[in-house]
């Protein structure tokens, strides 16, 4: 009798087959996403480059957030804040009934733990810098945006949190969105490696498992919004090293994203019917650099000489091929304070000097270019493998070459790798470099203060590659940070500045270019944050 | 109806034979069908989307192709000169071969022509063969595309759908690629661009379609929806012969409307069948432009299906014809046998054991004839053995009883032995014991033949001494067989001997012999004495033991008994040491208040030290002040004529000594008093307005000189001012004096009542007064950074020894301080109880660690390290408080917070006739 039932069994086979479990990821229910490169860590303290940012961030959550749309800060994390009128104190209260992924309710101690291991981290390792012992992957977004600006990180009761400043910061709710200062829960410090192998946030996916090339990340199901539990069940980031590989793969539709592709792709993609290619505004600026300490372009009429020189509107036409907006100023006229454009529409501060290359030839006399019978060709760093926001840096160069050359100054190009770049830069040996800022928490402040502020000369950490100095410039912008009160007095401090890096040319602005997504066609509702990064969450699958 | 089990078993046999047979073929018909829609599905999609990417890589060959062509200078030779050599032109067309049909334009930088290449046969096409025409009607077109590349110097790449015209002057519509890139001057001025055109038509699908292995058809899009279009198939009946479309219209247009913009459906062609699935092309502007399909043919896809599923009915149906013979063989053999045995196991059911089955069948039905048999032999045999067991537990249980009741060894011998005797119905029973010393003894005998059985040897040793040495029992069936025996008096019958065991050691044998004409022994004997041994083995062992405790119990008693006379011995020796040891604490109480005075001596040194100062230079002062003074008055009586002037200021001074007190004013009213009185002095032309100033408003005097400025506007202000700022200096030099002498005393009255160590009886006393002698005291100790709060409540005069509670005090502050390490708060609060009061002194120091709060009041006891204290103090205190006054202290303590509360009764009655210091 048993035994016919077996048999029983066996001739009816559907049954059984569906219950399998632990095999491959339904395809209709998953995202992939692929890059050329492996993601370092997990850690959102820690994460460096884009790809690590990428899936840390759909993971972890910060205190406010950026809408994609309006670019207005939102509340996340923190239901609400209020500032102090001297700007110096912040008080936030956390959203009520979020849970970390484990299970545990988010609470004060999580957040000021989370500032804290970062501070506290920072601090040990300045007075010590030689003790192994104490843990430290880095912490640069830190450094550069919280290290001697945050005075201290309290919980005030198990919902409120107060963060004291050392002097004011006008886009201190805007740097909160970083993933660096994403809310993690407590963990013991002294093991490094935890976030590497464990999900401990409150974003929207939760991590399943970290193999070297192939991240699985899953659903939040408890995410506490509701409303914004992803539609679809797995999202999988994948390294294919092979650009040709990436792209076969998303044209086979085994994966939905691929980011570093070939620019010289992208039209094809665009008449690809089963794919798609996306292309939105984000904050960024490339730039040639003049080093404003150096040779002849320690004078102002022969910088601005180089500014008329170069055609920028081919140049970027060419490199670009409609992918990115001239740029005419250290910030984009989309960069908006407080939720305010800085430019008006037509506004003649959003204006660079217009390429004439006689005027440049005049400038160039006028300025004494060349009656030092110095005749040394002048060195043009860059960086030469192609970034995000600069495709093809080799082709760039050639061309500011080119049209500097016409003008009469000699030009050698210096393709270089990016450690040997950044030590050339830090010692302040090159003549022009080309150089590129994605900005993390769209304000301008990373731009005119970070990039052009007479403080960030200091060469160990100089971010100003121009070298530039202006104490009328440098008092502005120092104002406009701390001018928390009122968008419209930073907005009218910004011009000011802008107005002296017209005229003072330390840079010649080149591109803001659009951050470029190549998706397939099986994936709707793509965002993107000013900071580039994809809004998985909203992600929907199209039916067939 | 009741059914026989073969009825049962055939309509069984059939159910879960034919059921399955059906359900299954069914199932696997359906699972076929699906699984061949679904492979079918997967596989058209997988061709689809080959067939796509195929598709995209010719377009993106195009790109590449107008990319290489911008930067060849043959191109550029033809934007500015216009005009390209045939061979150039043969060059070009064999280089871009592999595009397929088509043509490359050159625009100049306004987009006008230049000129053109053609690629391929171009199917006829009279458009590239013309080439003006062709190129204004591809501009047409394509004009947004072209200022694209030339405004923006990008490449540019799209589809169209465009109809040309033929040779035939048929015209045809065709889905073409076309890609522009820029041409620049080495100088990267625009020169123009390349715009290269390529047909997707016949031969591209036969291209693809050879990759692919499917079939390719491209529908462009236009008004007649399945007139126009390129395909991989041929025409079979002739190949030269255009084919008609495979498609028919409804298909190519519900794939143009589907809204996902994919489409599946089969067909037929020529007799093979095929699945087409649809993808529609778009421009870059999201237009459809064409419709690609992609035909797999399925024709032996299709066979494999009808095979499967016809195999699987056959199988279906053979199943069904063995399962219906099966079943009615198997209801045949079995049913016949079955019947016998529910026979037989009625008959074994009505008690009749001795019933055998004869099924003589070799399969299960068999066995379980024989299997039947054997359980009914067995219910046979273990009933008997049953009974013989219930008979052998009887037995034994009546023996174990016999000797479970006694207490002493010999009586469970002679009980045990009893029992055996009786049990095995024995003549004669003999028992020996091991006694370490002696060997065996007999020590217990039943029945005659005691002699006789003692004198049994083996080997020329006692028979007990071999019986002891075997693991078994030594049986004889008659005990004159025995040729091994030594069997002197020719005993007769059959033996037992039995060695006793307990734990594994012979403890006794048992001999036992039962009269000659008795049967042999049987298991139940065996049996039966084998338990015995062992049970008895144990009731011996314990019988030894229990006499063994009871021995030692007596000698115990005896021992408790000499041991109690030793210690009452003992006791009153220690007696006397207690004695001797409360007269050494008397004296250490005295040493100890008299190094407290040495320790303490120092400091009040010092505190009588700066109140002296303080006069010694207030004397000096008023000496200097006075001489000012005197020879200011002399400068004044001189030189002023008015007399009212003097008179008013010295009003005014007086003034201010009878209503001195200091008027207190915050730092900021201070500053703005101090810079209005600074002005109006330097008005006055006084010197140094700036420093007087600041000391007028700082020793309050200010107002009154204000008001003699104000009073006479003439006269020399500085004159003025030196006298009465010197007569105010006067005044409060004296008060410093006062004070200073004052601290003084206090100080001294303190040490005298500390000092003062007899007291008979207690006296009245302000407890408060008590502890600021102690604070006065202590008060080198208690400065800097130390915060005396004091909490002072309403009390009475309690009648206690003051001058003792003064070294509690001095004590519990001095820890206090101690504690606190020189910075924190001391707080004193006392509280009125009613019938007593309670002094709590609380400390914000370290404090005491839980583990040591029982034992600080214990004498010698310390934590401060070896020299800084005799750990006497607050073993006094407890006397004091305790002993003295009848009085109770307490601690509490966690770091941060110490306190000591001290509550004494309000009235002490004298019960220690003498303090203890000074017993002695």
């Amino acid at each position: 009798m048993t035994r016919l039932l077996l048999l029983f069994l066996l001739v009816n086979p559907v049954s059984c087959r569906k219950e399998e479990a632990g095999k491959p990821l339904a395809h209709h229910e998953t995202i992939t996403v692929a890059w050329s490169k492996d993601v370092n860590t997990l850690d959102p303290a820690c994460a460096v480059g884009m790809e690590s940012a990428e899936v840390v961030a759909q993971m972890y959550e910060g205190l406010v957030t950026t809408d994609p749309i309006t670019r207005q800060i939102r509340p996340l994390l923190a239901e609400r804040w209020e500032q102090s009128p001297d700007g110096l104190v912040w008080d936030f209260t956390l959203r009520q009934g979020v849970r970390f992924h484990d299970g545990t309710p988010l609470d004060a101690d999580a957040v000021v733990f989370s500032f804290r291991r970062q501070m506290d981290a920072v601090v040990a390792h300045r007075a010590k810098p030689d003790d192994a012992r104490i843990p430290l992957c880095g912490y640069d977004y830190w450094k550069a945006y919280y290290d001697g600006l945050i005075q201290s990180v309290k919980a005030i009761n198990p919902r409120r949190i107060r963060i004291v400043l050392k002097y004011p910061y006008a886009p201190f709710l805007n740097s909160l969105e970083m993933f660096a200062v994403s809310i993690v829960r407590s963990f013991d410090v002294d093991d490094m490696e935890t976030l590497n192998n464990r999900s401990l946030g409150t974003g929207p996916f939760r991590l399943v498992s970290r193999t070297p090339d192939r991240i699985v990340l899953s659903r939040n199901d408890h995410y506490w919004d509701e409303s914004r539990v992803p539609a679809f069940r797995y999202l999988v980031f994948q390294t294919i090293r092979e650009n040709r590989q990436r792209l076969l793969a998303l044209e086979g539709q085994r994966i939905d994203f691929a980011f570093h592709l070939n620019p010289a792709r992208y039209p094809t993609i665009q008449l690809h019917p089963l794919l798609q290619l996306r292309s939105d505004y984000s904050n960024n600026t490339v730039y040639l650099a003049l080093n404003t300490r150096r040779g002849p372009f320690a004078v102002r009429q022969i910088r601005l000489a180089v500014a008329h020189a170069i055609n920028r509107d081919k140049i970027v036409k060419m490199v670009y091929q409609g992918m990115a907006e001239l740029a005419h100023g250290p910030v984009s006229s989309q960069m908006l304070v407080q939720g305010k454009p800085i430019f008006r529409e037509n506004d003649p501060l959003a204006r660079w000097h217009d390429y004439d290359p006689e005027k440049a030839r005049a400038l160039l006399r006028e300025g004494g270019f060349g009656l030092d019978g110095e005749q040394r060709p002048y060195t043009l760093y860059l960086i030469q493998s192609p970034r995000n926001y600069l495709p093809e840096p080799l082709l760039m160069a050639n061309l500011i070459r080119h049209d500097l050359e016409q003008v009469g100054i000699p030009v050698q190009v210096k393709p270089t790798e990016y450690m040997e770049y950044k030590r050339i830069l830090k010692l302040g040996q090159h003549d022009m470099a080309i150089h590129g800022w994605a900005g993390e928490i769209s304000d301008p402040d990373e731009y005119y203060y970070g990039l052009l502020h007479g403080s960030n000369v200091v060469r160990a950490t100089g971010t100003n590659h121009a070298y530039f100095t202006n104490d009328r410039f440098d008092d502005l912008v120092k104002r406009a940070r701390q001018a928390h009160e009122s968008a419209d007095l930073r907005i009218s401090l910004y011009r000011q500045a802008t107005e002296i890096f017209r005229h003072e040319v330390p840079w010649v602005p080149l591109a803001h270019a659009r951050v470029v997504i190549p998706a397939s066609r099986r994936v709707s509702g793509i965002e993107v944050t000013p900071a580039t990064f994809l809004v998985y969450r909203s992600l929907r699958m199209v039916d067939r | 109806m009741k059914l026989k089990i073969r009825h049962k078993l055939a309509i069984w046999m059939l159910v879960v034979g034919v059921i399955p047979a059906f359900v299954a073929s069914r199932r696997g018909v359906t699972i076929i069908a699906d699984r061949f829609t679904d492979t079918l599905q997967d596989e058209s999609d997988r061709n689809l989307r080959v067939g796509i990417s195929l598709t995209v890589d010719h377009v993106n060959n195009v790109k590449n192709a107008a990319i290489s062509l911008s930067k060849k200078s043959v191109l550029v030779e033809l934007a500015t000169r216009k005009s390209l050599s045939r061979q150039d032109q043969d060059l070009l067309r064999t280089e871009h071969s592999g595009l397929g049909n088509g043509v490359i334009h050159v625009v100049d930088p306004q987009g006008k022509l230049a000129g053109s290449v053609s690629l391929g046969e171009s199917s006829g096409l009279v458009a590239v063969k013309n080439q003006e025409h062709s190129y204004e009607t591809l501009l047409a077109h394509a004009q947004p595309q072209w200022s694209n590349m030339l405004q923006n110097y990008a490449i540019t790449l799209n589809f169209y759908s465009w109809e040309g015209q033929f040779t035939d002057n048929s015209r045809q519509r065709f889905l073409f690629v076309q890609a522009g890139a820029p041409l620049f001057d080495v100088n990267y001025n625009l020169l123009g661009g390349v715009i290269v055109t390529v047909a997707l038509d016949d031969l591209f699908c036969r291209n693809v379609s050879t990759l692919l292995g499917s079939q390719i058809i491209l529908y462009p899009e236009g008004p007649a929806a399945d007139q126009a279009f390129s395909t991989s198939f041929e025409n079979p009946d002739d190949l030269t012969r255009p084919v008609e479309s495979p498609l028919d219209r409804g298909l190519v247009q519900g794939a143009w409307k589907s809204p996902a913009g994919r489409h599946f459906a089969s067909f037929t062609w020529h007799g093979m069948e095929y699945a087409a699935s649809m993808q529609r092309l778009g421009d870059l502007k999201g237009r459809a432009v064409g419709l690609l399909v992609v035909a797999l043919d399925i024709t032996k896809m299709q066979k494999g299906k009808s095979d499967a599923v016809f195999t699987l009915m056959l199988s279906a149906l053979l199943a069904l014809a063995v399962v219906i013979v099966l079943a009615t063989w198997f209801s045949r053999n079995l049913a016949n046998p079955l019947g016998r045995l529910v026979r037989g196991a009625r008959e074994v059911a009505s008690g009749k054991l001795d019933q055998r089955l004869d099924v003589a069948s070799g399969d299960e039905i068999g066995e379980l004839a024989d299997a039947f048999n054997d359980m009914i032999r067995n219910l046979q045999q273990s009933n008997d053995r049953q009974n013989e067991q219930m008979s052998e537990i009887q037995t034994l249980n009546e023996i174990i009883n016999a000797m479970s009741v006694q207490v002493g060894v010999s009586s469970v011998i002679s009980e045990g032995l009893e029992a055996i005797s009786v049990a095995l119905q024995t003549s004669a029973a003999q028992l020996w014991l091991l006694h370490d010393e002696n060997g065996w003894r007999k020590v217990h005998h039943i029945g005659g033949l005691e002699a006789e059985l003692a004198r049994l040897t083996r080997d020329d040793r006692p028979l007990v001494d071999y019986a002891a040495t075997r693991d078994a029992m030594l049986e004889l069936a008659d005990l004159g067989d025995g040729d091994e025996l030594g069997n002197p008096d020719g005993l007769r019958g059959p033996f037992l001997a039995v060695p006793i065991r307990y734990q594994g050691r012979v403890i006794a044998v048992i001999f036992l012999l039962r009269s000659p004409d008795s049967p042999a022994w049987t298991d139940t004997h065996r049996n039966v004495i084998r338990a015995v041994s062992d049970q008895m083995g144990m009731y011996i062992v314990n019988a030894q033991l229990f006499e063994k405790i009871s021995r030692f119990n007596e000698q115990l008693e005896f021992m408790v008994h000499r041991r109690t006379m030793e210690l009452q011995e003992t006791n009153k020796k220690l007696g006397s040491t207690v004695d001797e040891l409360q007269n050494t604490q008397a004296q250490v109480l005295i040493s100890e208040r008299l190094a407290g005075l040495g320790s303490l001596l120092a400091g009040v040194a010092h505190e009588i030290n700066s109140p002296i100062g303080a006069i010694d230079a207030a004397v000096d002062n008023l000496l200097k002040s006075l001489q000012i003074t005197l020879s200011s008055l002399l400068y004044i009586v001189d030189s002023e004529k008015d007399p009212q002037v003097l008179t008013y200021l010295l009003t005014l001074v007086q003034h201010y000594l009878e209503s001195v007190t200091l008027p207190f004013q915050s730092r900021d009213q201070n500053r703005e008093r101090i810079r209005e009185v600074t002005e109006l002095l330097a008005a006055r032309g006084v010197e140094n307005a700036r420093s007087l100033g600041r000391k007028l408003v700082e020793n309050g005097t200010d107002t009154y000189v204000v008001n003699f400025l104000n009073q006479y506007e003439n006269v020399e202000a500085s004159t003025y001012l030196q006298l009465m700022n010197e007569l105010f200096t006067i005044h409060r030099t004296a008060q410093a004096t006062a004070t200073a002498i004052h601290a003084v005393k206090r100080i001294v009255m303190a040490l005298r009542s500390y000092s003062h160590v007899k007291q008979d009886v207690p006296e009245p006393v302000n407890i408060h007064d008590v502890i600021e002698t102690s604070l006065i005291i202590l008060a080198n100790r208690l400065k800097h950074n130390i915060t005396i709060d004091k909490r002072y409540g309403e009390l009475p005069p309690i009648t206690v020894y003051g001058d003792e509670l003064s070294q509690v005090w001095t004590n519990l502050l001095s820890n206090a301080a101690h504690a606190i390490d020189g910075k924190g708060t001391i707080t004193i609060e006392t509280l009125n109880l009613g019938s007593r009061v309670a002094v709590k002194i609380r400390d914000t120091g370290r404090g005491i660690p839980p583990e040591l709060i029982d034992r600080i009041f214990d004498p010698f006891f310390t934590t401060k390290k070896k020299g800084e204290g005799t750990g006497l103090g607050l073993g006094i205190v407890s006397r004091i408080v305790r002993e003295r006054h009848g009085g109770e202290i307490e601690v509490t303590s966690v770091p941060g917070d110490t306190c000591f509360t001290v509550y004494l009764p309000i009235m002490v009655t004298p019960r220690t006739p003498e303090p203890p210091a000074l017993q002695v």
